[in-house]
């Protein structure tokens, strides 16, 4: 007889109390001398200075880097040692390129939902500036292979290999894809062609996410969700100022004959950092915390771009439908749309892939097109590319100002949909 | 055509294929047709060692996953072929011999660890538009079963009128749709990684100097090592049990250097692709690659 039984976990509503972040700086910019850690520290100190959770030991903290150096392999944990969060607070990595933010707090949110924990933060940091350069490998190898060698004698023959050329040919990081060889933008550009997306179709969602962007400056929105760093109070890839005239006279950046993408219309390399506090309802009421939203779910998927069968940044465009479907939900059931702008076109493309009978009915396997996006609604707030995109800070970023969003309105539902390295795509439904 | 089966033991050694290749840089003029040399070069016993093909996957970019790579056996054969071009029953000499194409038939499974029996021999004479063509085949049998066969059209240039049907074996490739979907990026010791790896020093792969001495301006990457770089792109993981592949070479690829992986969007185990200049206006290579369906 076997008496093991299971009773399924009850989940609860995960509320997000709030988030807090760095101002964005470009690459090699104000944040050029700061580590993934440094910037980390200072997003997760600022959000425990203002929800005031000093010596408090919490859930779990749950961070991502995706440019990470080896020495950074317990980020999450050195980060929230060197903050005023009890050091008894556990801590891990995670890594799923740009969708490492979002990542984090789906985890952290799955484990309050199942009575793991009752609180928790999420986040990610990116650093370009201190980017890892590695040995060059031949001279790794080489001291590799000393390492093995048991007798004195074979680890001063294997030395003898090392050749002086491979001290000035170090392993730089790399910013295109492993398996193709083609950077993001090349990828894009390749997405921007085949959806037919329009040079000026893209400036305009570029101008219109630095003016959003710095609308919700002006209006404070962004007051109790960044903490200033380094003298830096706003982002500094924010051009109010720009215009179409100004973006139509970059040139293009990734194909000089025929491309539409500039350094306008796509994200710069950014450092920066970001976190989002979530809890269940019942510790919110304790400590007294009012909620912005709840985390109510995600969906996560991925395109095989290797063959050329799909864009690299597709995936998303396969994530929502199958999300809205398992959740019942329908475009018109959404107040607000926060979708990460790695490049004005790739935004513009699954916009495009939605509408697309065609690509809806042989690609998702839709009865009718999934449907137009209001762009009322779409990145109220400013996008990535106003404000930069350090690439695991992004989501955090994202489901902090949707969730205020959300609650200045006095309730709605947003979605939040990012694309990422590998072919990848993670989503998320906030509502309250 | 009667051979005369020759066994190669042990294979030559570097230094010897260096000496036949200098000795064959210059043959007497040729009156007549050419003949086709008789000899069948088998090794008996040649391994499909774990660390030839590890070193083989590395420098062209294969995973462990992928198994045996579909042209390493060539790599195997590439002494044999030297030797039968640089014989002196030979009519032409060996470094004027461009590499134009190449089939590749895999039956079976390969393992490593596996003894293949590799015969290698003239086939036959073929007319080419620019000169006089042939066709060298190799054969890589285990027991007394065909498992991988391979054809390189080899060509003489400026042969006036050339001997054997004529070439009409050329890959069709459909221009609309074709997508660009890798770069490579390659360094200056692309060939000379090769040559460690095939056993092919020729100079126009390895060295600067050598090249200009042959006269080209650079360089040039080995056509096997083209194809097995695309193959190594194009491989599925898991290995191969039945697959072929066909080359066209075009324009030389110059080293140090830039190219793409073009390819035309087929669904299936099926590959038609070109291997071109970043811009995609200069073809490289064209290539078929069909894996795991029943061979015809």
């Amino acid at each position: 007889m076997n008496d093991y039984s299971f009773n399924p976990a009850p989940t609860r509503r995960v509320a997000i109390i709030g988030g807090n972040r760095i101002p964005f700086a470009r690459s090699n910019t104000v944040y050029a001398h700061d580590s993934n850690q440094d910037l980390l520290v200072a997003a997760l100190q600022g959000l425990v200075d203002r929800y005031n959770l000093h010596g408090q030991r919490l859930g779990e903290f749950a961070a991502g880097a995706v440019i990470k150096h080896s020495r950074d392999f317990n980020l999450a944990r050195e980060s929230l040692l060197s903050t005023t969060l009890s050091a008894q607070t556990p801590a891990y990595d995670l890594q799923q390129a740009c969708g490492t933010g979002l990542e984090a707090a789906l985890l952290v949110a799955n484990k309050i939902a199942l009575g793991q924990i009752d609180v928790g933060i999420a986040g990610g940091a990116d650093t370009t500036s201190d980017a890892p350069i590695g040995l060059n490998e031949a001279l790794r190898h080489t001291l590799l292979a000393a390492n093995r060698a048991k007798a004195m004698g074979d680890k001063v023959k294997a030395l003898l290999k090392v050749r002086p050329s491979m001290f000035f040919k170090p392993l730089l990081p790399r910013n295109g894809e492993p398996r193709t060889g083609l950077s993001m933008g090349e990828h894009c550009e390749e997405m921007a062609k085949r959806w037919q997306i329009k040079r000026l179709a893209q400036d305009e969602l570029t101008l219109s996410s630095h003016q959003r962007l710095d609308a919700a400056y002006q209006r404070g929105f962004f007051d109790d969700l960044i903490s200033p760093y380094r003298g830096l109070a706003r982002d500094n890839n924010l051009r109010a100022d720009t215009s179409l005239e100004k973006l139509a006279s970059l040139s293009p950046a990734y194909d000089r004959q025929n491309g539409t993408l500039t350094a306008g219309n796509s994200t710069p390399l950014t450092d920066g950092a970001s976190v989002v506090l979530l809890a269940s309802e019942a510790w919110a009421a304790e400590h007294g915390w009012p909620v912005l939203a709840y985390l109510r779910t995600g969906e996560t998927a991925a395109v095989n771009f290797v063959d050329g069968s799909e864009g690299l940044l597709m995936a998303p465009a396969y994530a929502v439908p199958r999300m809205l479907k398992r959740e019942g939900l329908g475009f018109a059931d959404f107040d607000f749309f926060e979708i990460h702008e790695a490049f004005a076109a790739q935004v513009l493309c699954t916009l495009k892939a939605w509408e697309d009978a065609d690509y809806c009915r042989e690609r998702l396997g839709l009865d009718a097109p999934l449907g137009t996006i209001d762009r009322a609604k779409m990145n109220v707030n400013g996008g990535s590319l106003g404000c930069g995109h350090p690439f695991a800070a992004t989501g955090g970023r994202q489901l902090a100002a949707l969730a205020k969003a959300i609650h200045e309105r006095g309730g709605g539902r947003g979605l939040i949909s990012i694309c990422a390295a590998g072919g990848l795509g993670i989503t998320a439904i906030v509502e309250k | 055509m009667d051979y005369v089966t020759q066994i190669i033991d042990p294979p030559p050694s570097q230094p010897q294929l260096l000496l036949d290749g200098l000795r064959a840089l210059r043959k007497p003029k040729l009156d007549g047709a050419p003949e086709l040399p008789k000899a069948r070069l088998v090794r008996s016993a040649v391994e499909l060692s774990a660390t030839g093909i590890a070193a083989y996957g590395r420098a062209c970019g294969f995973r462990h996953e992928q198994g045996v790579p579909l042209a390493y056996p060539q790599v195997l054969a590439f002494p044999s072929h030297l030797m039968l071009l640089t014989r002196p029953s030979f009519p032409y000499p060996a470094s004027g011999m461009v590499h134009l194409a190449n089939r590749i038939r895999q039956h079976q499974r390969l393992h490593a660890g596996q003894a293949l029996r590799l015969e290698v021999y003239c086939e036959r004479w073929v007319a080419h538009p620019k000169g006089q063509a042939l066709s060298i085949a190799t054969r890589a049998y285990g027991a007394d079963t065909l498992l991988w066969e391979s054809d390189s059209l080899y060509l003489r240039r400026d042969v006036k009128n050339p001997v054997g049907e004529p070439w009409a074996d050329v890959l069709p490739l459909q221009e609309e749709g074709l997508l660009r979907t890798q770069r490579w990026v390659l360094p200056a010791d692309v060939g000379r990684r090769f040559a460690k790896v095939s056993g092919d020093f020729n100079p126009i792969h390895t060295s600067l100097i050598g090249a200009k001495l042959f006269g080209f301006r650079r360089a040039i990457a080995h056509g096997m090592w083209t194809l097995g770089r695309a193959l190594a792109a194009e491989q599925p993981p898991g290995g191969l049990d039945q697959a072929q592949a066909h080359c066209d070479f075009k324009l030389p690829i110059f080293l140090p250097g830039q190219v793409a992986l073009w390819r035309r969007p087929v669904s299936g185990p099926r590959r038609e692709f070109e291997v071109r200049n970043f811009a995609g206006d200069k073809p490289h290579m064209r290539g078929l690659f069909i894996w795991n369906e029943r061979l015809k």
